[in-house]
C-alpha cells in the first residue's frame, strides 16, 4: 500500500459565472522517499490539489474523491482532526517565506510551537534545543543564536530555510512543497533546494513538488504529473516525462522554453493560445483548441489516462500517433523576418543610449523629528553601458543588484547623481523641462506585471491612445494609429472597447507593449516583460518582441531573472553584483565561457530542463547571500561568497580584500570582466 | 458586445468547432451589472435601499398628505394623543408631530447628503494630493489634517451655530461644517491607498509617458479608489445624519422654528414619559434612515469586493433550480478566474487564442 493515495480527487469553487472545476480528477500514488512534481500553468489545479490534500480549501468549496494517508481516509476528517494531521504527518513549505512565518515570534520559538503542539510531553528546553538542531540542519550558520532572531532579520532565502526546518520539525511523512524556490534569486534557489532535498533524506518523507519550472523538475522529481484544466493529462517518471512525452500539450511545454544552453537566433516555437476557463469547459480534449494535431474525434469525449508504457500514462485520443513524435513535427516553428540592419556590424551603428560612470545612491536616514543620514545604499555605483540601435542589451543579476534602479534611472531622464546619461546624443543633463518631457517619445517602458501594469478601469482604447492624447495627437489620428498598433502587437480591432481583466495575461503585456510603441520609441525597457506569464504564454511574447525589433529597428534594454530568456532575446548581456558590472559582453561567449566567478555561479545555479543534463551537471552553490549594499566587503564585492576565493594564496586573497578590480579585456571581441584573477580556472 | 449577449452559445460552439480561427469571444457582462447583481444578492442591502427609497418619497411627498404644515398651529390641540385629524398626534405649541417628522427628516437628510459629499470631496483631494506628491505638499496637508483631528469640532460648530448664524439657512453653515470636520480618517486612508498605487506600474507607466500629475491622478488614482469613495460616501451619510441630530439635540445644531430629526427628539426627550408619541416617532424614523443607510453601505462593500461571499456556493443555481439554460448561460457571463485567489475584478470573460503569436511572425 502506498503512503499517500490520492483517488478522482475534485475540488469545485462557487463563482459569479457559476462552478469552478479547479479539480477534475487527480489519482496518483506516492511512495516514502520519493518525489512527485506536479507541473502545470496557472489555473491548472496544482496548488489546489496540495490545499486540498492538507484540509485548507477554503469552506465554500466542494471535495470528494478520496485521499489516504497510510490507509487512514483524511477527506471529510473535521478541521481539529486535520490538525493533528498538519505540521505532523504531512508538512507543507509555501512559495513566499514572509507570509510563511509569523512577524512578532522569534524564529525558534515558532519552530518549537510546532514541536510543542504535536508532543506535548516534550520539555520546553528540548523542543528549543529541537528548534537549533534543525535550524542548523537547514544551515542557518550560528543557529543557537540566530534561533532569537525575529523574522524580518532573515533574508528570503534564509527565511525560506527556517520554513523547511519548521516542516522538517515532526518527521512529516509527506512534505508538500508549493513553488518553494519561485520567490527567490537563483542563486538561491539553488541552496533552498539543496535544503530541501537534505530535509527529504534526514526525515524519509516523500515530496510533493509543486512548481511551473521544468527545470527544478528535471533535477528533483522522480515522478511528474502534469495537469492541464484541472485533470492530469499525462503521468509517468521524470525520464518518460522528459524524454518520451505523449501528450501534445507536454510536448508544446518542453520546447517552447527557451534553453540556457542552446544557442538563441531561432525564433522560439509557439504553443498557440490560453489555458481553458475551467467554468466552461467545451466537450472533449480541452487542449484540443490548442493542438496542431486535434481531429474531430477530439472535441467529442475527454479522453481519460491511457498506459503508453509500464508506469507512464497519457490522456490523448491519438495516443499512438503522438508518441515518438519530436516538438518540431507536431508544432511549427514561426518564421522571423530579418531586416537589413541585421547585416551591419555592431560599431559601425548609431549609440541610442550611453551610461558614463552612472551613480545612484540612495541616504540611509535614521531619527523621527531630526533625520540624520547614517549610511549610503550604493543601488549603482559607477556603471558603462552603450546601446546601439536595433541591439538588445540583457542586465542580469541577483535582486538587490541595482538592475531596476539602472532601468528607472534612464526612464526619469534626468541628471543623475554622478556620471552622464545620454540618450539619442542628447546628455539629460543639459535638457529643459520641455525638452525632457518630448524625450518621453523616446524612451518606453514596458512592465514585468500585465495584471499592474494596465489600468484596470479603463478600456484597452484609453489605454493606448494615452500617450498620444498626452503628447496632442489630433482626435483622427489617435484612433488610426491605436488601430495600427493593435495590429502589430497582433491583438483583434474589435477589443477596443474592452477591460484589461477580459485578457489574458499575454494579451494584456500586448496591450502594454502597443501603449510603450504608441510614440514611435526608438528606446524601449523591458522590465522583466515576460516573468510573469505562463511558459507557454511567454514564447509568444518573446517573439513578438524580437518581430518588432527587426520591423522597426527598436533597441531594448531588457531585465529578466530567467537567464534563458535573456540568452535567447539579448545581443549582448551585461552581469551587475551589487551595484557594478562585473561581466559584459557578446551573449553566446558569455553564457558559453564566463569569465567572472560570479557569472559562471549564476549560469550553472540555473536548472535545465533535462533529467540527464541535469542530474550529470556539476553545480557551483554560493554561500551565502547576497551582501547588503550599504555594506559592501571591501576590496572587490564578491570577494565574500567568491568561490574562487579559496583558491587563492594568501597574498593574492589580500588582493581581492584591499582593491575592487575594474573591467579588463577578454580575448579579441568586446567581453569583458571585473575580476583580478581572470587567468586563473 | 450585445450580439454577443445575445447568442452566448453561437460563441462556445465556434470555439469547440472551429479551433483553427484564433478568435472565440463568450459574454461578458459589465462591471457595473456584476457590482449591481451582488449587491441585489444581499436581501438586507436591498431592505435598505428599499426602506431609503421609501423615507425620500415620504420627505417629498409627505407634507401633501398630512394636511398640516409644520409652522401651523392647531389652537384646538395642544400636547394630543395621536388621533384621525392628527395622526402622530401634537406638541405642547400644537404643531402636528407628523409634518414635523417629515420636515425634520428631509433637513436631516440634506444635511447628511451634503455633509457627507462634501468631506467625501475633501478627503479625495486632500488624501491623493498629498501621497502623490510627497515632500513638502505632503507634509503640509498631513499636518492640516493631524490639526483638524484634535481641533474640538463640537464645540466650535455649537459656538458658531449659537452664535452669529441664525435663520433658515442656518442648516446649511451646519451642514457645511459636519463635512469640514468629518474627513480626516478618510483622507489619511485615501493617502495611504495613494501611496500604494502610486508604485503600480500603470501609475509609472503614465508618468513615464508624459502625463501631468493631476491628470494621472484624476485618470489613473481616483477610479481606482472610488469604491472605497462610494462606501464612505454612504456610511458618511449615516454619520452626518447622527452627528446633526446629536448637536441639534444638545440645541447646538438646527436652530427653532426650523427643525430636524435632533431637535424634535430633543424637544420630546423632556416629556418622554408622559407625551412619548412626541419623541417615538422621530427616534423611530432616525433609527429606521441610519440603518437603511448602513444597509446600503455594507452592501455595496461587499457587492464591490471580489472577496466577500455574495459570490454564493457551489451548485446553488442547481438547488433553487433557477430556471432554463439560457439564463444559466447568462448568469454565468462574469469571470471565473478571480475567485480561488486571483485579483478578482470579476468582469467577464474573453477566452480567444493569444492570436499575436502568429502577428508577430507574420507581418
Amino acid at each position: 500500500m502506498s503512503l499517500l493515495s490520492v483517488r478522482d480527487l475534485q475540488v469545485t469553487f462557487p463563482s459569479e459565472a457559476g462552478d469552478v472545476l479547479a479539480v477534475r480528477g487527480v489519482s496518483f500514488d506516492l511512495e516514502r522517499g520519493r518525489t512527485l512534481a506536479l507541473v502545470g500553468e496557472s489555473g491548472s489545479g496544482k496548488s489546489v490539489t496540495s490545499l486540498a490534500i492538507m484540509g485548507l480549501h477554503p469552506d465554500s468549496a466542494t471535495v470528494s474523491g478520496s485521499v489516504t494517508l497510510d490507509g487512514v481516509e483524511l477527506l471529510g476528517k473535521s478541521d481539529a482532526e486535520m490538525s493533528k494531521i498538519r505540521g505532523n504527518r504531512i508538512a507543507m513549505v509555501f512559495q513566499d517565506p514572509l507570509s510563511a512565518l509569523t512577524p512578532v515570534y522569534s524564529v525558534g520559538d515558532q519552530i518549537a510551537e510546532t514541536i510543542l503542539i504535536h508532543n506535548p510531553e516534550t520539555s520546553k528546553r528540548a523542543a528549543w534545543e529541537r528548534a537549533v538542531e534543525l535550524l542548523d540542519i537547514v544551515g542557518i550558520p550560528d543557529a543557537a543564536e540566530r534561533a532569537r532572531a525575529f523574522p524580518f532579520e532573515f533574508s528570503g532565502g534564509m527565511r525560506q530555510r527556517v520554513v523547511i526546518a519548521m516542516a522538517m520539525a515532526n518527521h512529516p511523512d509527506v512534505i508538500i512543497a508549493d513553488e518553494p524556490t519561485t520567490a527567490l534569486d537563483v542563486t538561491i534557489q539553488a541552496q533552498v533546494l539543496e535544503v530541501l532535498q537534505r530535509a527529504q533524506a534526514e526525515t524519509g518523507a516523500a515530496m510533493i513538488l509543486i512548481t511551473h519550472d521544468l527545470g527544478v523538475v528535471a533535477g528533483y522529481a522522480d515522478e511528474v504529473t502534469v495537469m492541464y484544466a484541472g485533470r492530469p493529462v499525462e503521468q509517468g517518471s521524470s525520464d518518460d516525462i522528459f524524454y518520451q512525452p505523449a501528450m501534445p500539450y507536454t510536448i508544446g511545454l518542453l520546447g517552447t522554453v527557451p534553453r540556457l544552453d542552446h544557442k538563441s537566433g531561432e525564433p522560439l516555437p509557439i504553443l498557440e493560445g490560453n489555458p481553458p476557463d475551467v467554468v466552461h469547459l467545451p466537450p472533449g480534449c480541452p487542449f484540443a483548441p490548442r493542438c496542431p494535431l486535434a481531429a474531430p474525434e477530439c472535441h467529442t469525449a475527454e479522453p481519460v489516462l491511457r498506459p503508453v508504457t509500464a508506469g507512464h500514462s497519457a490522456a490523448c485520443v491519438k495516443l499512438a500517433e503522438v508518441v515518438g513524435k519530436g516538438h518540431s513535427e507536431i508544432f511549427p516553428l514561426p518564421a522571423l523576418e530579418r531586416t537589413a540592419l541585421a547585416g551591419v556590424p555592431r560599431a559601425e551603428r548609431d549609440t541610442v543610449l550611453e551610461l558614463v560612470g552612472l551613480h545612484k545612491h540612495f541616504p540611509l536616514l535614521k531619527g523621527a523629528l531630526y533625520r540624520r543620514q547614517v549610511g549610503v545604499v550604493k543601488a549603482v555605483d559607477g556603471i558603462d553601458l552603450e546601446l546601439k540601435t536595433g541591439e538588445t542589451l540583457g542586465l542580469v543579476g541577483e535582486s538587490g543588484s541595482g538592475k531596476s534602479t539602472t532601468l528607472l534611472e534612464i526612464l526619469e531622464l534626468l541628471a543623475p547623481q554622478a556620471g552622464r546619461i545620454v540618450v539619442l546624443g542628447r546628455d539629460t543633463a543639459t535638457l529643459t523641462k520641455k525638452e525632457r518631457r518630448a524625450m518621453r517619445k523616446d524612451v518606453q517602458v514596458v512592465f514585468q506585471d500585465p495584471m499592474a501594469a494596465v489600468d484596470p478601469r479603463m478600456t484597452v482604447f484609453d489605454i493606448i491612445a494615452e500617450p498620444l492624447q498626452a503628447f496632442g495627437w489630433k482626435k483622427a489620428d489617435v484612433e488610426a494609429r491605436v488601430y495600427e498598433l493593435l495590429q502589430l502587437v497582433g491583438l483583434r480591432a474589435d477589443y477596443v472597447d474592452r477591460f484589461p481583466q477580459h485578457f489574458s495575461g499575454g494579451q494584456r503585456q500586448r496591450i502594454g507593449i502597443a501603449r510603450a510603441l504608441a510614440l514611435n520609441p526608438s528606446i524601449l525597457v523591458l522590465d522583466e516583460p515576460v516573468s510573469a506569464l505562463d511558459v507557454s504564454i511567454q514564447a509568444g511574447v518573446i517573439n513578438l518582441l524580437e518581430a518588432l525589433q527587426h520591423q522597426l529597428h527598436l533597441s531594448y534594454v531588457i531585465v529578466a531573472h530567467d537567464l534563458a530568456v535573456i540568452r535567447h532575446i539579448s545581443d549582448r548581456v551585461a552581469v551587475m553584483y551589487l551595484g557594478s558590472i562585473v561581466e559584459v559582453g557578446e551573449v553566446n561567449t558569455v553564457y558559453d565561457a564566463p569569465a567572472h566567478p560570479y557569472t559562471q555561479a549564476l549560469i550553472s545555479a540555473i536548472p535545465i530542463p533535462d533529467p540527464n543534463v541535469e542530474k550529470a551537471r556539476r553545480r557551483i552553490v554560493l554561500e551565502g547571500d547576497l551582501p547588503s549594499p550599504s555594506d559592501p566587503p571591501p576590496g572587490c564585492k564578491f570577494s565574500s561568497r567568491c568561490p574562487k576565493l579559496a583558491l587563492l594564496s594568501e597574498s593574492q586573497q589580500a588582493k581581492c580584500h584591499a582593491t575592487l578590480p575594474v573591467l579588463e579585456q577578454i580575448g579579441s571581441g568586446d567581453h569583458q570582466a571585473a575580476c583580478h584573477f581572470l587567468k586563473l580556472p | 458586445m450585445s450580439e454577443d449577449l445575445s447568442h452566448p452559445l453561437d460563441a462556445s460552439d465556434e470555439l469547440s468547432a472551429d479551433a483553427s480561427d484564433d478568435f472565440a469571444v463568450v459574454t461578458r457582462i459589465g462591471h457595473g451589472r456584476l457590482t449591481l447583481r451582488r449587491f441585489f444578492r444581499n436581501k438586507l442591502a436591498v431592505f435598505g435601499l428599499c426602506g431609503l427609497a421609501l423615507l425620500i418619497l415620504l420627505a417629498i411627498f409627505g407634507p401633501m398628505l398630512t394636511g398640516w404644515d409644520y409652522l401651523e398651529i392647531d389652537k384646538r390641540a395642544f400636547l394630543k394623543a395621536p388621533s384621525s385629524s392628527h395622526w402622530l398626534g401634537t406638541t405642547r405649541t400644537g404643531r402636528d408631530v407628523l409634518a414635523l417628522t417629515l420636515h425634520g427628516m428631509s433637513r436631516s437628510l440634506i444635511i447628511g447628503f451634503v455633509a457627507a459629499t462634501l468631506s467625501t470631496l475633501l478627503s479625495s483631494t486632500v488624501g491623493t494630493t498629498s501621497a502623490y506628491f510627497g515632500g513638502w505638499v505632503e507634509r503640509v496637508l498631513l499636518w492640516v489634517t493631524d490639526l483638524m483631528l484634535i481641533v474640538p469640532s463640537l464645540l466650535i460648530i455649537g459656538v458658531t451655530m449659537r452664535g452669529g448664524l441664525s435663520g433658515n439657512m442656518a442648516w446649511v453653515a451646519l451642514a457645511f461644517m459636519l463635512g469640514l470636520f468629518g474627513w480626516m480618517t478618510t483622507g489619511r486612508v485615501v493617502r495611504s491607498l495613494t501611496l500604494s498605487l502610486k508604485n503600480r506600474e500603470y501609475v509609472l507607466a503614465a508618468k513615464y509617458m508624459g502625463l501631468p500629475a493631476w491628470r494621472i491622478i484624476i485618470r489613473h488614482i481616483l477610479p481606482n479608489i472610488s469604491s472605497l469613495m462610494i462606501v464612505d460616501l454612504t456610511l458618511g451619510v449615516g454619520y452626518a445624519v447622527l452627528g446633526e441630530t446629536g448637536l441639534s439635540f444638545l440645541g447646538l445644531g438646527v436652530q427653532a422654528p426650523d427643525t430636524s430629526l435632533g431637535t424634535l427628539i430633543g424637544e420630546g426627550a423632556q416629556m418622554a414619559v408622559t407625551y412619548s408619541w412626541i419623541f417615538l416617532s422621530p427616534a423611530a424614523v432616525l433609527v429606521f434612515l441610519v440603518f437603511c443607510i448602513n444597509a446600503i453601505g455594507d452592501g455595496i462593500r461587499d457587492a464591490l469586493d471580489p472577496s466577500s461571499q455574495s459570490g454564493g456556493a457551489v451548485g446553488r443555481k442547481l438547488r433553487k433550480g433557477k430556471g432554463s439554460a439560457e439564463k444559466q448561460r447568462a448568469d454565468a457571463a462574469g469571470v471565473s478566474a478571480g475567485l480561488p485567489g486571483g485579483t478578482g475584478e470579476a468582469g467577464g470573460i474573453v477566452i480567444m487564442e493569444d492570436s499575436a503569436t502568429q502577428g508577430g511572425g507574420s507581418q
